[in-house]
């Protein structure tokens, strides 16, 4: 029973799906009896279609009404067949409506949907311009019927197909270009472009200055309205403002240059160039430097090569109250004036073009009107006289505050066997370490001058430690005096010395000279405590100064001297700081009597307290009384043969090495060229004769000094000294 | 025989009396001066130079340095330096200023040191009083010998000669 009703049911259900088929497919033959053709189902705009209906047998023709999404197109009705255009972009549905002959209510044809692309436009426009500059923008392809209208964002417009546009102001512009024909199709296209600032300026020099450099005023001349500046004006200074002022410390040229900004642009256009700070005024000279009053001062100006056809007249303001007085013969001048008293005149030199009354220089210099001195032959050395090698201390001449001992003439010798230097102040470098003697003589028109300071400079081993020192030497015999030479690196500005012998003998100075009396093979333990503001903030290591046993001839040699006049040397060099006539002579009563020595071309020569004396020298010596005078050698390690040149005629001479040795060998030296050998027997006080030809067994003594007559030229050495 | 020898004796002493006068001498010692001096009873103002002369010819001079001082006695301190080269060491030393004669001469002592006060007059072209050294010994005066020197020809004569006497005492 149930598989009955089942059957029933699916049956139904069948049958109804026949019925609805069958009555669509009624429909379709009955409604849609005539189809419509197009021969393509999409163009172009302005493009054309062909439609067609295609069996118009049972279709009354003029009855054909042509339907274009819903529009009638009353231009094409009644007709079976058109070829129609299509104007606009979009997807249109085409159908025709008809009647049919035997039947009344008519039909329609099947609707064709057909698709009209839209055109292709493209342009061509930069990412980025800079502000001024002539930009292009061009439309690439430009469909046929169609126009463009360019709309460049800042209240310009073009229709050129390539177009050109300036801005005038930096900052992002919007561009439009709008594409339109005769059918009222537009289309528009959106582009940015970033125009970037200009950075433009010009410079204006206000004040140039060989000494002080010069002072430019750079000005900004960007077009549009910028918010930022970087200027950098070569010399490795830079500026935010605006238009700002900078000083050159020194004059020369420059490459300077400015970026701007504007809303987050930055300016990349080059606009680097030189600034030239250079004097039309290229050279002072003032003859005498450093004039005396009431005496007639020449002023010679030069003019630099790139303005003698600029600079027409100078100016001279002498700074005295005197009226200014004019120069105008090119293309260097020169004139005078006398100051008539001592003061310091600023010399104002005003350079001017032609026609103008606008300066091109301003140049002031300083000009001392003083009575002149004899010149200073005193001298420093800066920073410092104690360093360690190499060392670098450059030399500079004290003048009183006036200047007016100011030397014209200079002639420096460092003590290191480099060569003179005729510089005002030179900077020297001492290679090796040692302790250096300097000579400076000087001169200007009221005299010459000269200073010697002995062991001025001293120069050290580099530290090992922060607070070291270095010992010369560090070998020394009983009496002979050693340089030490603080060489700390540790800021100290107080020193204490320890030279390990006898504590009354220690010492506070910054570089001590110290004479141990006493040998000490094992040496001497000395140590350098520094202090800052009298904190103690360094100690040095120890280091051993060996005093050796003095031998036989190392024993503390002295000149002997008798009443009255007598006519000595020394045997060997002497130590530095005990070979100076006022340190040799200091315990001897001359009784108002001169130091004299003598030269066959020059004559007699007054030895001054500074003068060295030097083996193979004589010098004529006066004492009151018996006197020892104490020798010091020079540490035998550092000896150097010395020689002594001889000129013909009277020479005086010392006796060379501790020992007595024969005349024959010491002057075999000059091969005869001698004639007669004097020595001055001082108890006897007489001269006595030892002639070439008869020099038998006769002895040169050490510390003795003698007169040779020599027949030309001739060199004698050292012998005897080791 | 020995008249002859003594003969030549008397020619080799005599030639090299000769060589020897030829030759030059050892230059003397220059002498010193310093003291106090006036001009027409006034310190001497500083700038002044003084000058000295041995038989009119300028041996030396000093600028006046410090008010009414010429010179000073400590060690170091500039003196007049009188120094004429290897020309006589006697002589009298006369002291100028601008021209006008001082009225103390020194009697020159070659290596001598001496205090001189000088009074210059405007006019005056010669001195009045002459001070002789004091203690001061003279070397140079008084050495043998002072100022003489050799030639190497000398020997040479001299063995000359003797050869000769020594020939002729063989005939």
């Amino acid at each position: 029973m149930r598989k009955t009703v089942a059957r029933t049911g699916y049956n139904d259900i069948l049958n109804i799906l026949i019925l609805i088929t069958l009555a669509s497919l009624f429909i379709i033959i009955n409604g849609n009896a005539v189809s419509l053709f197009a021969d393509n189902l999409s163009t172009d705009l302005h493009g054309t279609v062909n439609f067609k209906i295609q069996d118009m047998s049972d279709i009354e023709e003029k009855s054909i009404i042509w339907f274009f999404d819903g529009h009638v197109d009353v231009n094409n009705n009644g007709k079976s067949s058109l070829d129609y255009v299509f104007n606009h972009p979009g997807d249109y549905s085409v159908l025709a409506r008809y009647k049919a002959k035997n039947d009344e209510k008519g039909g329609e044809t099947n609707a064709i949907r057909i698709h009209v692309n839209s055109p292709q436009f493209k342009l061509l426009v930069p990412d980025s311009t800079t502000l001024i500059s002539n930009t292009k923008f061009t439309a690439l392809s430009l469909p046929q019927g169609f126009n463009i209208a360019w709309d460049f964002g800042d209240g310009s417009f073009a229709k050129e197909t390539v177009a050109s546009h300036s801005y005038i102001k930096p900052g992002i512009y919007s561009i439009n270009a709008t594409f339109y024909d005769i059918f009222n199709n537009e289309f528009m296209l959106s582009r940015q472009i970033k125009v970037y600032p200009l950075a433009k300026w010009y410079e204006k020099i206000l004040s140039v200055n060989s000494t002080s450099g010069g002072q430019v005023k750079f000005i900004d001349d960007s077009p549009g309205s910028v918010s930022g500046w970087l200027w950098n004006f070569g010399d490795g200074e830079s500026s935010t403002e605006k238009s700002p002022v900078h000083t050159y410390k020194r004059l020369g040229t420059y490459s300077a240059s400015l970026i701007v900004t504007k809303d987050g642009l930055t300016s990349t256009n080059e606009n680097e160039k030189n600034v030239v700070i250079f004097n039309s005024i290229e050279e002072i000279n003032v003859n005498p430097v450093q004039p005396e009053p009431n005496t007639p001062v020449t002023v010679s100006v030069d003019i630099a090569d790139d303005y003698k056809d600029k600079v027409n007249y100078i100016r001279y303001q002498w700074g005295d109250s005197s009226p200014d007085e004019y120069g105008t013969q090119g293309p260097d001048f020169q004139s005078s004036h006398t100051y008539n008293w001592e003061a310091i005149f600023t010399l104002t030199i005003v350079s001017y073009a032609v026609g103008s009354s606008d300066p091109i220089d301003i140049v002031k210099i300083p000009i001392k009107v003083y009575k002149k001195t004899t010149p200073s032959s005193d001298f420093e050395a800066i920073p410092k006289q104690n360093g360690v090698a190499p060392f670098p201390v450059k030399f500079k001449v004290k003048l009183d505050e006036k200047g007016s001992n100011l030397p014209t003439g200079y002639v420096w010798n460092f003590g290191d066997g480099s060569s003179l230097s005729s510089e005002a102040s030179p900077l020297h470098t001492y290679e090796k370490l040692g302790v250096y003697t300097v000579d400076l003589w000087t001169t200007n028109e009221k005299g010459n001058s000269n200073t010697t300071k002995n062991g001025f400079i001293l120069v050290g081993d580099p530290p090992n430690n922060p607070c070291d020192f270095t010992a010369i030497p560090d070998t020394v015999y009983p009496g002979e005096p050693v340089q030490f030479i603080d060489t700390s690196i540790a800021e100290h500005n107080s020193n204490y010395w320890s030279f390990g012998d006898s504590s009354e003998d220690n010492s506070n100075e910054m570089n001590p000279i110290h004479v141990y009396k006493s040998a000490n093979p094992e040496g001497y333990n000395v140590y350098l405590n520094i202090y800052k503001d009298g904190r103690i903030v360094g100690t040095s290591p120890i280091k051993k100064i060996i005093v050796k046993q003095r031998e036989k001839n190392d024993s503390n040699f002295y000149l002997l001297l008798k009443p009255g006049w007598n006519l000595v040397s020394t045997p060997l060099k002497l130590a530095k700081g005990f070979d100076n006539i006022e340190r040799l002579f200091k315990n001897t009563d001359m009784e108002s009597h001169s130091v004299f020595q003598y030269n066959p071309v020059t004559g007699w020569k007054v030895m001054k307290g500074t003068d060295i004396l030097h083996p193979l020298d004589a010098v004529w010596v006066y004492s009151n009384t018996t006197t020892n005078v104490d020798l010091y050698f020079e540490n035998r390690q550092n000896i150097i043969q010395t020689d002594k040149n001889l000129t013909e005629g009277w020479n005086m001479i010392g006796a060379s090495g501790v020992e007595s040795f024969s005349v024959t060998d010491f002057l075999s030296q000059l091969q005869g060229n001698w004639t007669t050998l004097y020595y001055f027997d001082a108890d006897k006080r007489a001269f006595q004769a030892i002639l070439k030809n008869s020099i038998g067994n006769a002895k040169v003594n050490p510390g003795e000094g003698y007169w040779i007559y020599a027949n030309g030229q001739g060199t004698i050495k050292e012998i005897n000294i080791t | 025989m020995r008249p002859l020898i003594n003969r030549y004796i008397l020619c080799i002493a005599i030639l090299s009396i000769v060589f020897l006068q030829i030759s030059s001498a050892i230059p003397p010692l220059p002498s010193e001066f310093y003291g106090n001096i006036q001009i027409d009873e006034k310190p001497a103002q500083v700038g002044l130079m003084v000058i000295a002369k041995l038989d009119n010819k300028e041996c030396g001079n000093i600028t006046v340095k410090k008010e009414g001082i010429y010179g000073g006695e400590s060690t170091f301190d500039q003196r007049l330096i009188v120094s004429c080269g290897d020309v006589p060491v006697s002589g009298t030393v006369t002291f100028w200023v601008n021209g006008n004669c001082a009225d103390k001469a020194a009697v020159l002592s070659a290596g001598s040191s001496q205090k001189i006060d000088l009074n210059v007059r405007t006019g005056n072209k010669a001195p009045s009083i002459v001070v002789t050294p004091g203690e001061n010994e003279n070397i140079f005066s008084n050495s043998v010998p002072t100022k003489k020197a050799t030639f190497t020809v000398i020997p040479i004569i001299v063995s000359i000669l003797l050869i000769c006497i020594f020939m002729r005492r063989k005939l």
